[in-house]
């Protein structure tokens, strides 16, 4: 009776206990990533007096592995960032030359963009990179969520202090995101929208990139095409095949 | 009126005495002219040097670009704008420029340079920057696909002329910006800055390759007179829109150069100062000997009856009348060396010389002929022996006629 009394409380707990924060980013992780991915979008970038809308196409290969190419304007097609582990290329046309980014400008703007080179390629991953702590629950366009504070692990190449990302907590797709620097000012907002069913999967198909200090700054992606899974040789992402690509 | 007349005979009666204190004054107010001339000589050849060709004397530019230099802070070419501007009497001429940086390779090295798109033809006729070519030819056209680059910096690329150049930086609304040219000269400029890191690129191949066609940073307006700046700069705004184009002179795009010349002037103003003591101890020195030597005639001139007042008036009266003539002798004399010294400026040779090409100004001592400087110290001297020549006065306001007498 005794030992009953003491197991019921237990299985209860495992029972209803919520997901731990690092199993709630994984989960989101895992949701948006797939072993391989091939992609099509639109990026926009907005500025209070002015915008520049592009496509490009993406392909990537687990966190090794991505390449980027951009499909239009005929300014800047044929443009092609490659990463290769930590390396990124970047091929320019016009000047038939593959240069290789320096660390010191994976910080900077992505073609003008509010993303940074960093952002495109991004080498930290969101579970292992970071620790996670729960903050309570949160209610984004009507979708209850995980809120999650992440702080980078000492070892991890990270520019931020930390991260709180908003995780749908039915679904379990990231939302929002919150990016702090070092001196715990909020720099960027990145917002989930517009959730789709894409390459057999429920995934948010525009990205809002918001720079807060800059009045009227945005950088929006739209998913126009994605497939999960389909299988890419390693071969593929080579700077020799960043010059044939289409 | 009499009063003058008494002093004008009196100058004249010891015409010795009157041409050593009028000598004084003349050498004093040379002096002066010649030290500020050959001083601001010196600065205006700097600027002219380092100022015509960066930024220009005054620049146009669209409202917020000069504290956010991005492309995207461009103007569009605007004829309007260029005719508006052009018709200022005290404009010469425009140059139109589309200014970036961006990161120049050549080989394997890559290093940040400045670009500046140019009018070649414009820049040939204005600053004859043709001239400054050292090795292969100069630009041809707004279009031509080449450019020149700095001496300093094809040293350091190790590049000869017809390599070729890759550029690679930001376009205008975040398009990118990648090209590559051909080194058609090599162009020796004074200023080590520039000659370092300085690509040409005529205008139109310039906006091609950053997306900005028919867009320009600035336009640089050529002036008249380059003493006059902030005039014209206030009579440039009121004929322009100011709620989208921006006015800056060289001294607000260059103030360290500014800054140089004044903390140098500050040095120069404490030389000058020096020879104006210098000056007044020799005036004052004169002075005191002419009311010494006159020193019985004027006890004796009060013991018949005449007015201590009316004779320190005439006295007073002297004295300026002396210092006047050796001032328009000073300026007469000082017209004449500065005219010669303009036509034929000094040329350094040696050591002189590489100081000033290391600074990136032509080895000349040039002088200065702004009309301002022999007034400004023709005048100092003037007011100087004016007050110096309030102590032959006070001397004789207080004198005893009996112990003058006797003297």
């Amino acid at each position: 009776m005794g030992i009953i009394l003491l197991i019921i409380p237990f299985m209860a707990m495992s029972i209803f206990q919520e997901p731990t924060a690092k199993e709630v980013v994984q989960k989101a992780d895992k949701n948006i990533r797939g072993e391989t991915s091939q992609a099509k979008m639109t990026i926009k970038i907005i500025r209070p007096t002015w915008s520049r809308e592009m496509e490009m196409k993406t392909w990537s290969k687990g966190d090794d592995y991505a390449m980027i190419l951009i499909t239009s304007p005929p300014r800047e097609e044929g443009t092609a960032f490659l990463k290769r582990k930590n390396e990124v290329w970047n091929w320019v046309p016009s000047i038939e030359r593959n240069i290789k980014l320096p660390p010191s400008m994976m910080s900077q703007s992505w073609m003008g963009t509010d993303f940074t080179n960093d952002d495109l390629v991004r080498e930290a991953s969101a579970v292992s990179d970071y620790d996670h702590k729960h903050l309570g629950k949160e209610t984004i366009s009507g979708k209850e969520c995980y809120k999650i504070e992440m702080i980078p692990k000492p070892s991890a190449a990270i520019v931020w202090e930390k991260v709180i990302v908003w995780i749908d907590a039915e679904i379990f797709l990231q939302l929002k995101a919150e990016f702090y620097d070092e001196d715990g000012e909020l720099i960027n907002i990145l917002n989930s929208r517009d959730i789709k069913e894409m390459g057999g999967r429920k995934i948010t198909s525009k990205l809002e990139m918001i720079p807060v200090d800059e009045e009227g700054y945005k950088t929006v992606i739209i998913y126009n095409d994605i497939v999960f899974n389909k299988e890419i040789k390693d071969e593929f992402f080579t700077t020799r095949n960043m010059k044939r690509l289409k | 009126m009499m009063f003058l007349k008494i002093a004008w005979l009196n100058i004249w009666r010891n015409k010795r005495r009157t041409l050593i204190t009028a000598a004084s004054v003349f050498f004093a107010v040379l002096l002066a002219i010649l030290l500020r001339s050959m001083t601001d000589g010196i600065y205006e050849n700097m600027i002219r040097n380092i100022v015509s060709f960066s930024s220009g004397y005054l620049q146009i530019h669209q409202k917020g670009y000069w504290d956010e230099q991005s492309i995207d802070n461009t103007f569009e070419e605007n004829k309007d704008l260029n005719k508006n501007l052009l018709n200022n009497p005290d404009v010469t001429n425009i140059l139109p420029r589309l200014e970036t940086f961006a990161l120049a390779s050549y080989a394997d090295k890559t290093k940040g340079v400045l670009i500046l798109g140019i009018d070649p033809e414009m820049e040939k006729n204005v600053n004859s920057l043709d001239e400054k070519v050292i090795k292969g030819r100069y630009l041809e056209s707004i279009n031509d696909e080449a450019v020149l680059i700095g001496e300093g910096l094809a040293t350091q690329f190790k590049l000869k002329v017809r390599d070729t150049l890759v550029l690679l930086g930001k376009g205008y609304h975040a398009r990118s910006a990648a090209a590559k040219y051909e080194v058609k000269g090599i162009i020796q400029l004074g200023s080590p800055e520039l000659n370092n890191n300085i690509v040409y690129l005529p205008l139109q191949q310039a906006q091609y390759m950053h997306g900005a066609e028919n867009r320009l940073t600035a336009l640089t307006i050529v002036p008249n007179r380059v003493t006059q700046l902030n005039d014209l700069k206030s009579s440039i705004l009121k004929n322009i829109d100011t709620s989208r184009y921006e006015v800056m002179t060289w001294k607000e795009m260059i103030p360290e150069l500014n800054q140089f010349i004044e903390a140098d002037r500050t040095g120069h103003y404490i030389i000058i100062l020096i020879l104006y003591v210098i000056v007044s101890f020799g005036l004052f020195g004169t002075l005191l000997m002419m009311t010494f030597e006159r020193i019985h005639e004027f006890g004796i001139l009060i013991a018949i009856g005449m007015k201590k007042r009316s004779l320190a008036f005439i006295l007073l009266m002297e004295s300026l009348m002396i210092s006047l003539i050796g001032c328009l002798a000073g300026i007469a004399g000082g017209i004449l060396v500065v005219n010669w010294f303009i036509k034929n400026p000094i040329y350094f040779t040696g050591e002189l010389k590489e100081v000033y090409e290391n600074y990136g100004i032509e080895p000349y001592l040039y002088f200065s002929g702004n009309p301002e400087i022999f007034i400004v110290q023709a005048l100092i001297i003037l007011i100087l022996s004016g007050l110096l020549a309030f102590y032959p006065v006070f001397k004789m306001m207080t004198l005893k006629p009996v112990d003058a007498i006797n003297s």
